[in-house]
């Protein structure tokens, strides 16, 4: 989440900074003993025209003239070093402050403190004007004129601490905090009789705690690593009422529709837009072993827990993985990686009241009394987010010549689903990439590297039954009423075609060329190809190709002038089946 | 359904995405205690569904009232085409040893061609600038 304002006084502050700040951070060894910084103090003018919702969507961007003022300031005295740093840009919602303090080479404290807003759009629902007018369709917004500009600030702490004359032993603590605050647009909408849409301004007060902690164990060949996570969120906020329309016929105005939906002003005011306050845990333990040969062995073990505190639902969720490298004489390697991740959502009965029609031909009837073969409109909720992941590579690399290498593997992925009628995806591929050097006092330097990847997917996600209902009621129901003839759910349960975004053969090759023919100038060319289909669907074949090719230069005509260009296109292009059905209802 | 159901209508359509991005940086070392700079970015984007066309003969009837052919006029009405431009100038000059004159000019344009929701056109520019004293 980069913002404008942060671009620009980054790039303020480190042009003033000038050769102190490189100084300061220049890798490698630790700077010498000594202490620096800067202090600014300036202004900041700004003129604005029409909406900055999306020309400033994280700037307080106001209008006329603020403050502004910075500062940095580092101090080092052998292995003890403090660095400060702050800035305000005018306004309490756009400034933010770090501090780095290392005391010896046991402790290191950082803490971080950042706070902007974030500008989000008011939706006036005038779209909606587009859809059959009259009572059918129509909107109201309680809160025009509006700005939802919510605040975010966030505090990060960490903490480090290695254990005196036992350096191998490592302990790390954190905290960090964020909170989202401010109004925002909710809406909502009542269903039969009419489409009514209603917008109101609600107020959040979200606050995320989350606290890490764990240990790491450092030894010659060998090292582990666990940490613990706990995350805390809360809406302090407010929960907007609402009290929701009488199901009724939106033209002859009579309750003949109280059985097509679950609640309706008979109910009074109904909580909506709701977040639920929840809580997550993980466990994390990382291993990495070097072992004979040079070879190297690492793993890793997650467990989480998410909670939902207002359902009580949640998901367990664990994975491991493994991965062993080898070298195979002097020129080869060969790399093996396996990961499993395996999910359990919980699934949860959703029990929907039933209420009766007040009038009409249903009066005193359910939904289901009414129209017997639909069943009950309660249901059992299978979560889809169950699933286990399994994923398998081989990958060899050769070092052809100097400079020059080619690596290669395949990776199987086998994706199971627990409760979707796409039970099972397997995913077979195959890449290389190969990557070439050559320094030439005449032609300069050229490095070239293509990367190819090409996947064969069995059975992808897809949308089963999603469109082309065919003719089920091609005449007019007796009377025109709604409650003969075809129900909704019929139409639905007669769809015929499947549709998908996802394909079962996918090709992507990459190439890219670097050629600096001097040390002032350098040109780089990329291009991205993709290539996806989908040809086994029932009705229909879905394609998408993506080119993204692109172009770097550098070039320095002076000593003391230089340019930077580039440029990039995107093209994509897709195809799909677009169904829809032809009915009045 | 009170005026009849008469199936599907359908037609593979497409959806199109095209951006152009650029940019482009210059640094002048003018003098030990000048020196200018510039960063500019251009964004184009446009996408659009399109090449749908419905034929209402597939169907047994319609329902009075609805036009399907018209709905094939959908790519037009969910056209995108947006552009976006960000330019920085400026420049620094140590006037007195550790002291810094720094001033960055600021200009941002936002336009949407085919506004959907609302007009979301926006512009904002200004002057970023102060002295900053080095120790």
């Amino acid at each position: 989440m980069k913002r404008t304002t942060t671009a620009l006084s980054t790039t303020l502050l480190l042009l003033a900074l000038g050769g102190a700040a490189a100084a300061q951070e220049s890798a490698g060894s630790p700077p010498p003993d000594g202490s620096g910084g800067h202090f600014f103090v300036g202004t900041r003018g700004l003129d604005n025209a029409n909406y900055l919702g999306k020309v400033s969507e994280y700037d307080t961007a106001r209008q006329g003239l603020r403050p502004s003022v910075g500062t940095n300031f580092w101090i080092q005295r052998g292995s003890t070093f403090l660095d400060v740093n702050g800035e305000f840009r005018g306004d309490a919602r756009d400034q933010q402050y770090g501090v780095d303090f290392q005391v010896g080479r046991y402790l290191r404290i950082r803490s971080y403190f950042v706070q902007f807003l974030h500008r989000l759009d008011h939706d006036p629902l005038k779209d909606f004007d587009a859809g059959k007018g009259g009572p059918l369709v129509w909107h109201e917004d309680h809160a025009p004129g509006v700005d939802y500009l919510p605040n975010y600030n966030e505090v990060t702490t960490r903490l480090e601490f290695t254990v005196p004359h036992a350096e191998w032993l490592r302990f790390h603590a954190g905290h960090r905090s964020y909170q989202r605050h401010g109004p925002v647009q909710a809406r909502t909408i009542a269903h039969c009789s009419s489409c009514h849409v209603q917008a109101v301004t609600k107020n959040i007060d979200q606050r995320t705690h989350e606290f890490t902690g764990g240990v790491s164990l450092r030894f010659h060949n060998f090292s582990v690593d666990y940490e613990y996570l706990n995350r805390q969120f809360n809406e302090r906020g407010e929960t907007p009422m609402m009290l929701y329309d009488a199901s009724i016929h939106p033209v002859k105005l009579i309750p003949i529709f109280g059985n097509r939906v679950s609640f309706d002003d008979r109910d009074g005011p109904l909580p909506f837009s709701m977040v639920p306050d929840g809580r997550k845990s993980r466990h994390s333990l990382r291993a990495r072993a070097a072992l004979p040969g040079d070879a190297k062995l690492s793993g890793a073990f997650t467990s989480a827990s998410l909670t939902n505190k207002f359902t009580g639902l949640g998901a367990d969720t664990w994975g491991w993985n493994g991965k062993f490298t080898i070298p195979i004489g002097k020129r080869l390697q060969f790399l093996t990686r396996a990961r499993q991740t395996d999910v359990d959502a919980d699934d949860v009965f959703v029990e929907i009241q039933e209420p009766t029609a007040i009038a009409g031909p249903h009066a005193g009837l359910t939904y289901p009394e009414a129209y017997p073969d639909f069943g009950s409109a309660s249901f059992m909720r299978y979560s889809v987010r169950s699933r286990n992941r399994f994923s398998w590579k081989g990958e060899l690399s050769a070092r052809l010549a100097r400079y020059t290498t080619l690596r290669g593997g395949y990776e199987f992925i086998r994706l199971k689903r627990d409760n979707f009628e796409i039970a099972r995806t397997d995913t077979n591929r195959l890449y290389f990439t190969f990557y070439s050097r050559r320094r030439d006092t005449v032609g300069g330097d050229w490095s070239w590297r293509l990367r190819y990847r090409f996947d064969d997917v069995n059975d992808p996600f897809l949308h089963h039954k999603a469109t082309l209902p065919p003719a089920l009621q091609p005449y007019p129901s007796p009377n025109l009423s709604p409650f003969a003839g075809l129900q909704y759910y019929k139409l639905y349960a007669a769809r015929q075609a499947d549709l998908t975004a996802f394909p079962t053969k996918a090709h992507t090759v990459e190439p890219t060329v670097t050629w600096m023919p001097s040390m002032r100038f350098s040109a780089s060319l990329h291009y991205r190809y993709r290539n996806l289909k989908n040809d086994e669907l029932n009705r229909s074949e879905w394609k998408r190709s993506v080119h993204l090719p692109g172009v770097e230069l550098w070039f320095a005509p002076l000593e003391r002038l230089d340019f930077t260009v580039a440029y990039t296109f995107h093209n994509e292009h897709s195809e799909s089946l677009f169904g829809i059905p032809v009915y009045d209802g | 359904m009170t005026a009849g159901q008469f199936g599907s209508l359908s037609d593979m359509m497409t959806y199109s995405v095209r951006n152009h991005t650029a940019f482009i940086a210059a640094n002048y070392q003018v003098s030990e205690r000048f020196s200018l700079f510039a960063n500019l970015v251009f964004n184009d984007g446009r996408g659009s569904l399109g090449n749908l066309e419905l034929d209402p003969t597939q169907a047994e009837g319609a329902p009075p009232g609805f036009n399907y052919r018209d709905i094939s006029e959908i790519g037009r009405y969910s056209a995108l085409s947006i552009g976006r431009t960000q330019q920085m100038y400026g420049f620094n000059w140590e006037f007195a040893p550790n002291w810094v004159a720094s001033v960055v000019g600021y200009y941002a344009n936002y336009v949407d061609r085919h506004p959907w929701l609302f007009e979301t056109d926006g512009r904002t520019a200004g002057v970023h600038g102060g002295i900053s004293y080095i120790f």
